[in-house]
């Protein structure tokens, strides 16, 4: 693999970025850098005017209360796009955030899936994002359904998770089958294939993302990354190159 | 209120765990609804900012602390200061003195986690209670020096 001038974190953040469309009002839960960085990098290139509602964020929270209050408008059907993540994600798009193992006797007790188990519902655009692309993340099937990408019939649902960004590729999960819907600039097919736990749909030619611009890089690394130190010092450290 | 009606969790595992999740038809519309009971805690201990004398208690707005005051069946409060009266401020909550059953004068109550505009999170400190909560001698001895 040829050298990169970006570090896995800055390529996720702007391909999280781009998925940010103007005028969309976004939200953002907890322990999320990587997207909080994306969405800001959205507000200060392409989108202007979307509303970012990133939990920890005094210049973007447009919410007088807590949580509850982000909850409830997505519940609302007010928020246009969101982005989660799950400790595992499996073949059918569904994600874990409950427990590895068994969920009387887990392995690992995981912190909780928060609004998962229901915005996916009532909010139209979700966007999966998994920064570690392995075969513990990506497996067959979730221990836990903490959020569902297929709910059954005769439930008030608006879209499906279609993809998931990670620092090797994106995944599509519209379908009935996963596909690769691209490789990230620096990965290849094969190492896609080997680091994910589930057969993936591989079309004739696989599209590769278009690397970050010399624009996207700069506004991330100054204006961005200040905002993003203030809430995530440690995640800052490492993320971004100078 | 004995339950609230919720869009969601329909096909996740929640349902598999929680029997007292109760799929029911929405009667306003056609679709399926989970029926989520209340949680009535026996005792709500809570970290805040400020007390006064009449056990009024200042805390954030944007926690769940009110609410969970006003569900409890008691509640004690610890809090970092306590003051001759509460003056309002931004972006803080006075959950009235009838909500609250006792105050404990606790600065410090929060850690290792925050108390916002008294003391931040430290990561360092979180990673030395994690270490520590992995046994239960060396939680004791942790809890020994923390309280020291």
């Amino acid at each position: 693999m040829s050298e990169l001038s970006y570090t896995p974190e800055e390529l996720m953040a702007v391909l999280i970025s781009r998925e940010v469309r103007d005028f969309e009002r976004v939200g953002v839960g907890t322990i999320s850098p990587v997207v909080a960085a994306g969405c800001i990098l959205a507000h200060h290139t392409h989108a202007p005017n979307a509303t970012l509602a990133i939990w920890r964020f005094k210049e973007y929270w447009p919410f007088t209360e807590g949580m509850k209050e982000l909850f409830d408008y997505g519940q609302r059907g007010k928020i246009d796009l969101f982005f989660f993540s799950g400790a595992q994600i499996d073949q059918y798009g569904n994600t874990n955030l409950v427990a590895i193992g068994d969920y009387n006797h887990p392995k690992v007790r995981l912190p909780g899936g928060a609004g998962s188990g229901t915005l996916s519902y009532t909010v139209p655009r979700i966007i999966l994002f998994q920064t570690n692309h392995s075969k513990r993340t990506f497996v067959e099937k979730v221990d836990f359904i903490t959020a569902t990408n297929n709910p059954p019939p005769n439930v008030y649902r608006r879209g499906k998770f279609t993809k998931c960004i990670t620092p090797l590729a994106v995944l599509n999960f519209a379908g009935e089958k996963p596909v690769l819907e691209a490789v990230n600039p620096g990965a290849t097919v094969q190492q896609v294939v080997e680091n994910t736990g589930f057969t993936l749909v591989i079309p004739a030619r696989v599209r590769t993302t278009p690397p970050p611009t010399e624009e996207e890089l700069q506004v991330l690394r100054n204006v961005v990354k200040e905002k993003v130190q203030t809430v995530y010092p440690e995640f800052c450290a490492t993320a971004f190159r100078n | 209120m004995p339950f609230l009606p919720v869009r969601g969790l329909i096909g996740t595992d929640y349902l598999r765990i929680r029997p007292d999740f109760k799929v029911i038809k929405n009667p306003y519309g056609e679709d399926d609804l989970v029926a989520i009971p209340a949680i009535k805690p026996d005792l709500l201990l809570m970290h805040a900012y400020k007390a006064d004398p009449a056990g009024n208690v200042m805390t954030d707005k944007r926690e769940s602390d009110p609410l969970l005051a006003r569900a409890a069946e008691r509640t004690i409060a610890a809090v970092e200061e306590v003051v001759p009266a509460l003056e309002p401020e931004a972006d803080k909550i006075i959950i009235p003195g009838i909500y609250i059953d006792a105050v404990v004068h606790l600065p410090g109550g929060a850690k290792p986690t925050a108390c916002p505009g008294y003391y931040e999170i430290k990561d360092e400190e979180i990673r030395r209670y994690l270490q520590a909560a992995k046994a239960p001698e060396t939680f004791r001895r942790y809890l020994e020096e923390l309280l020291a």
